[in-house]
């Protein structure tokens, strides 16, 4: 007999039969090893039942003889099974018929493969649909995005030691967390192949049903951080449940700002963009020697703006007068080179730091493995979303643009995370990956020159992480008419042809 | 009261010649970048996935419509969505 391909792990303990029937019935394929684990019994006539149960449906028992918790349990369940990979799935929940197929797959390159999965109501009606991002190691610091279902490669489950009890309530996390720092080949289905029961005393029912379970994900995802060597605090986030933020710490590696800029004047406002930015860096900037700004225009100041604000801030700047035609990639490439710093701070003039805004967080997220390039969530003065990233979807769009508030699947909008790309309104870089990727490209000298250097920039293998634990103000396009031209998009699209046919990290 | 900082430094560019010479090799760069995303392997194999993808989408409909249930349930999904639509009018 060939060994199976996959390993199927349901710990059982008290089950509705009716529940475990569907769940049994769901995982049943050739190549498909279904171990069932009795937690503890409780009762003889429950074990029988669950004995005939596992028959009828060629599942395999494993029985302990006292409850042990879910991570025993499941131990016990992994150690007895014969798949190259193992699978996770709760009593009371179960797969998408075709879930094998694609399962195999996705399995062949990879060393952990997960799925979408549909939120159901007791009586399996589908209620919602958790669409998951692509493969996304910062993201999952910050939230178990992953679970229902993930899979992983035997080898690697025994490798890293299994499941750790005690992390019970956010095992899954956990493991997922260990497993994100052995591989990269961590493979995505982008469609829903678990059903997720919403049963009264589940967290898919209600967060607050297991608040346990949040303080292991902040012990889990704490001990991840630590790991990773990130000078940072993992927090909680108030009012989205299993998710979490790394608070990072004060920065002391020197920011150099580089602001392009028309000295245009908003309406009804006697002050201009750039003196509202300058001024709202106070506080931010020039705590750390060597931090600076660097403004870039096609004119002379005359109106001695810059000069005034000089005498009010704590970091010197420097005026760089362009009078070759308009580019603004152009601009933004000189700008940039005249930075004296490694890492560079793009603004928009029309920016406005805030209370919210925070460079440590940019920074910490700037700093980690494999990360080229960060940006902020940036909201209109009423509070409304104007930036949480860019959606690559058949056109670049802004993700949530114009929401009124945070709420969004899976904590899209209060964690940070891996994105298509940011906004060149206001990103975080070091000077080494813009020279690596060849600065803004001048032919798109007006729009999409953020987005053709996002796609560089991943091209080359490094992620994009939106910060979303840090706002800053956008009063956009009030400096300039906002106006995209066909040609440019048409340039875009001819460059790019594969980028933008599907969603990557933001799909709900 | 507010100390007397450094004025404004001023610089008209190009500053330098080597400064010009580093956005033009920025811009060969740039075009580097363009070729090698044109060339890429993966530029393929993304293509054939994408195929994958959309023939396993395809595959998970037809194996739900094998189910005659899921077709009513379908139904009734559009005629309520339907009502709900004339009803808001």
């Amino acid at each position: 007999m060939t060994a199976p391909i996959v390993s199927v792990i349901t710990p059982v303990y008290r089950p509705v039969l009716s529940e475990l029937k569907k769940c049994l019935s769901s995982a049943r394929h050739d190549g498909v090893e279904h171990i069932l684990v009795i937690d503890g019994v409780d009762n003889a006539t429950s074990e029988q039942k669950l004995q005939q149960l596992a028959k009828k449906y060629g599942a395999t028992v494993v029985v302990r003889p006292t409850n042990g918790g879910i991570s025993q349990a499941t131990n016990d369940g992994v150690a007895a099974s014969h798949g190259e990979f193992v699978l996770f799935l709760d009593q009371d929940d179960y797969l998408e018929k075709h879930w094998f197929r694609m399962f195999e797959i996705a399995a062949e390159t990879a060393d952990f493969v997960y799925s979408d999965a549909y939120v159901v109501s007791p009586r399996g009606r589908i209620l919602a649909r958790l669409l998951k991002p692509d493969w996304s190691p910062t993201r999952l610091a910050n939230n178990m995005y992953a679970c229902h279902f993930f899979a992983v490669r035997r080898e690697l489950f025994d490798k890293i030691g299994g499941m750790r009890p005690e992390f019970d309530g956010a095992q899954d996390h956990d493991i997922a967390l260990r497993i994100s720092r052995e591989t990269s080949r961590c493979v995505h289905i982008p469609h829903p192949l678990y059903n997720w029961r919403q049963s009264a005393a589940s967290t898919a029912a209600n967060p607050d049903n297991k608040p346990w379970a949040f303080d292991a994900g902040v012990a889990a995802a704490q001990e991840h951080i630590d790991h990773l060597g990130l000078s940072a605090k993992v927090e909680p986030i108030h009012g989205s449940p299993g998710c979490y933020v790394s608070v990072f710490s004060p920065r002391r590696d020197p920011i150099s700002v580089a602001v392009p800029t028309a000295f245009g004047v908003g309406e009804g406002n006697p002050q201009s963009f750039i003196e509202i930015l300058l001024l709202s860096l106070r506080g931010h900037l020039g705590s750390v020697p060597g931090d600076e700004v660097v403004v870039i225009s096609a004119g002379e100041d005359t109106s001695g703006t810059l000069d005034r604000i000089q005498q009010m801030v704590d970091f010197p700047i420097t005026h760089i007068v362009d009078r070759s035609p308009f580019n603004f990639s152009a601009r933004c490439n000189i700008a940039i080179d005249a930075c004296s710093n490694e890492l560079n701070l793009l603004l928009n003039d029309d920016i406005e730091f805030t209370a919210a805004t925070s460079l440590d967080q940019l920074v910490g997220n700037l700093k980690q493995q494999g990360v080229g390039l960060v940006g902020a969530l940036l909201t209109y003065p009423d509070g409304s979303v104007q930036h949480a990233g860019h959606r690559y979807n058949f056109a670049p769009t802004h993700a949530y643009y114009q929401r009124p508030n945070r709420r969004a699947a899976l904590g899209e909008l209060v964690i940070d995370r891996e994105i298509d790309g940011v906004t060149g309104a206001l990103f975080l870089q070091q000077k080494s990956v813009w020279r690596e990727v060849g600065g803004f490209n001048e032919n798109f000298p007006l729009n999409y020159n953020d987005v053709d250097y996002c796609l560089k920039v991943r091209a080359l293998g490094y992620r994009i992480i939106q910060v979303n634990s840090t706002e800053a103000f956008h009063h956009e396009s009030q400096t300039r008419e906002a106006a995209v031209s066909q040609e440019e998009i048409g340039r875009l699209f001819a460059r790019w042809p594969y980028s933008f046919t599907s969603d990557t990290y933001t799909r709900n | 009261m507010p100390v007397k900082k450094n004025s404004v430094k001023s610089v008209q560019w190009p500053s330098s010649d080597d400064a010009a010479a580093r956005i033009q090799s920025l811009r060969v760069r740039d075009a580097e970048i363009g070729e090698l995303v044109r060339g890429h392997d993966s530029v393929q194999r993304i293509a054939e996935l994408e195929k994958q993808v959309r023939y396993l989408k395809a595959l998970s409909i037809i194996e739900r419509a094998k189910n005659p249930w899921w077709i009513v349930m379908q139904v009734r999904y559009v005629i309520r969505a339907v009502a709900r639509r004339v009803l808001k009018r």
